[in-house]
């Protein structure tokens, strides 16, 4: 017993170290280290309590995801959601009526496409990593290794040429790493169900460690007129997991198995140079 | 908190990482290390490399059959150069040779990490760890290899090994195999340039190592833009060199 009581305290002593760093209580948080990753619990938005309801599946259609058994199917959006405009309902039902009439449909991260934000932070499987310094973050996901760079403690640009992760500054707030972000092109989707956005498509992310940091848990805001009816507001978990970062890529090559009608993977026509 | 832990994690060990982390203090991580970080510019592209001291490539029989082989392959398309038609990594030396900015960033502690605009490569740097074998790694290949530094002076020493055969070592097909080791010194050489000097070991290709080096004007009023392959990119061609075709 004494040997399990030593044990424990050596342990709550280095959890105290790695949070001491946190302290006092909500001191600048860290997601950083160079052992350890943040990996998607599933790959749908959490709605906030009392708020609208982000997309989900229709009910008239199983969905059946991968490695559960059976054999999986694509997701078929709810567009009855009533948060949803018309162009959001008439785009959605386009993806649905090419999953039905056969289409893959893939998400767009399996297609090797940068998948914007916030769709960045519902990439599965692989884990996502931060790098902190006192002016900026990046956000490293091993999936394909796509980085998005957050500027801290500026202003957004007067003017933002639209690009896939549009232009993100940030600030802590306490406990919470607050990442504010524009200029988004208008070629990613918001969710898995691939739920369009505009250019106009404003999205705010509020980072925070919880049950001790074994989870990073992201509330993401997103306004956009041209979608969504009331601003809607969701949550993601992340579970910690100690892994390194790898060299990771999409596509080697054109993937086209089986001959399927499948979105194409980036490709350059002719060499950048 | 059994996963900080786990059953093969004695407590002698637990206290002595612990008492390791405090008496370490500021010199753990990047405390004392000289400031390589910021974001570089190249202003010179050569599609061919250019060695230390002039010359051709050293190439062994082996070596000059398969550049010979990557010259027609590409000239006639039989090869694909990937890193351009499918956005891959460009891979060891060729990566150096980027018309496109990159940064360095000395962290998170125990690492550097490099990101280059270029095909978004993140090359992650251990700090000071045992460089393990070509065997251990052999694996596990990847196209800008798996790199190991330490601190020189002033000069990062990253060594890196464990590469696959997929990449050149320049634009015009220079080839390598996948026992190549590359070990690279960067260092400030002013207060806005950073020089690469990379040494090339490639016994099986090349009858001696030789090496290139590369000098990148600091840009931090530059910010890293996003890179889809085949989509419209930055403006290059202020780099002596590029053309575009």
């Amino acid at each position: 017993m004494p040997i399990r009581n030593v044990h424990s305290l050596a342990v709550g002593l280095l959890a105290g170290f790695a949070c001491c760093c946190a302290a006092p209580a909500l001191a600048q948080p860290n997601f950083s280290a160079a052992d350890m990753g943040w990996v998607a619990v599933g790959t749908e938005w959490t709605a906030v309590p009392g708020g609208p309801q982000p997309v989900k599946q229709d009910p008239a259609h199983r969905y059946v995801p991968n490695n559960v058994g059976g054999q999986p199917t694509f997701r078929i959006a709810d567009i009855s959601n009533p948060n949803l405009t018309q162009f959001a309902k008439d785009s959605l039902k386009k993806t649905n009526d090419e999953v039905l009439a056969g289409k893959p449909m893939w998400s767009r991260s399996a297609r090797c496409w940068a998948t914007g934000v916030p769709g960045f932070i519902l990439t599965p499987a692989q884990p996502l990593f931060f790098l902190q310094t006192a002016a900026q973050v990046r956000m490293m996901h091993q999936h394909d290794n796509d980085v998005r760079r957050i500027y801290l403690n500026v202003p957004h640009s007067t003017e933002v040429k639209p690009s896939w992760y549009g232009e993100s500054v940030g600030h802590y707030e306490g406990d919470t790493l607050v990442v504010d972000t524009i200029g988004l092109n208008d070629r990613t989707f918001v969710d898995n169900f691939r739920t369009p956005h505009s250019d106009k498509l404003h999205v705010v992310e509020r980072y925070r460690l919880v049950e001790g940091g074994r989870f990073l848990e992201t509330e993401v805001l997103m306004e956009d007129p041209a979608v969504f009816i009331q601003p809607l507001r969701v949550t993601k978990r992340s579970r910690r997991v100690e892994a390194k970062l790898s060299e990771w890529r999409c596509a080697a090559g054109e993937i086209n198995y089986f001959g399927y009608d499948a979105d194409p993977v980036p490709m350059a026509q002719r060499p950048d140079f | 908190m059994d996963d900080l832990c786990g059953r093969t994690c004695s407590t002698p060990a637990l206290v002595v990482a612990f008492a390791a982390l405090i008496l370490a203090g500021p010199a753990f991580g990047q405390g004392k290390a000289p400031d390589i970080s910021g974001t570089y510019w190249a202003t010179q592209y050569n599609a061919k490399v250019q060695l230390v001291g002039g010359g051709e490539l050293p190439l062994t029989a082996k070596g000059k059959e398969a550049y010979e082989k990557n010259m027609a392959g590409l000239k006639d398309g039989s090869i694909t150069d990937d890193a351009r038609k499918y956005c891959t990594p460009d891979g060891p030396v060729r990566n150096l040779a980027t018309p496109y900015p990159f940064e360095i960033f000395q962290a998170p502690p125990g690492q550097v990490t490099i990101i280059h605009e270029l095909n978004h490569q993140i090359r992650v740097v251990a700090l000071d760890k045992p460089t393990p074998k070509y065997e251990e790694l052999v694996a596990f290949p990847f196209y800008n290899g798996h790199a190991f530094g330490r601190w020189d002076g002033d000069t990062l020493v990253v060594e890196s090994l464990g590469f696959n055969e997929k990449t050149f070592l320049d634009a015009t097909g220079a080839p390598h195999t996948d026992e190549l080791v590359t070990t690279e010194r960067i260092r400030k050489i002013s207060p806005t340039e950073l020089e690469i000097v990379v040494n090339v070991h490639d016994p099986d290709y090349y009858t001696r190592d030789w090496q290139a080096r590369f000098v990148y004007k600091q840009r931090n009023d530059v910010r890293l833009e996003d890179y889809v392959c085949g989509e419209p990119h930055r403006d290059i061609t202020t780099v002596a060199g590029v053309r575009r075709p």
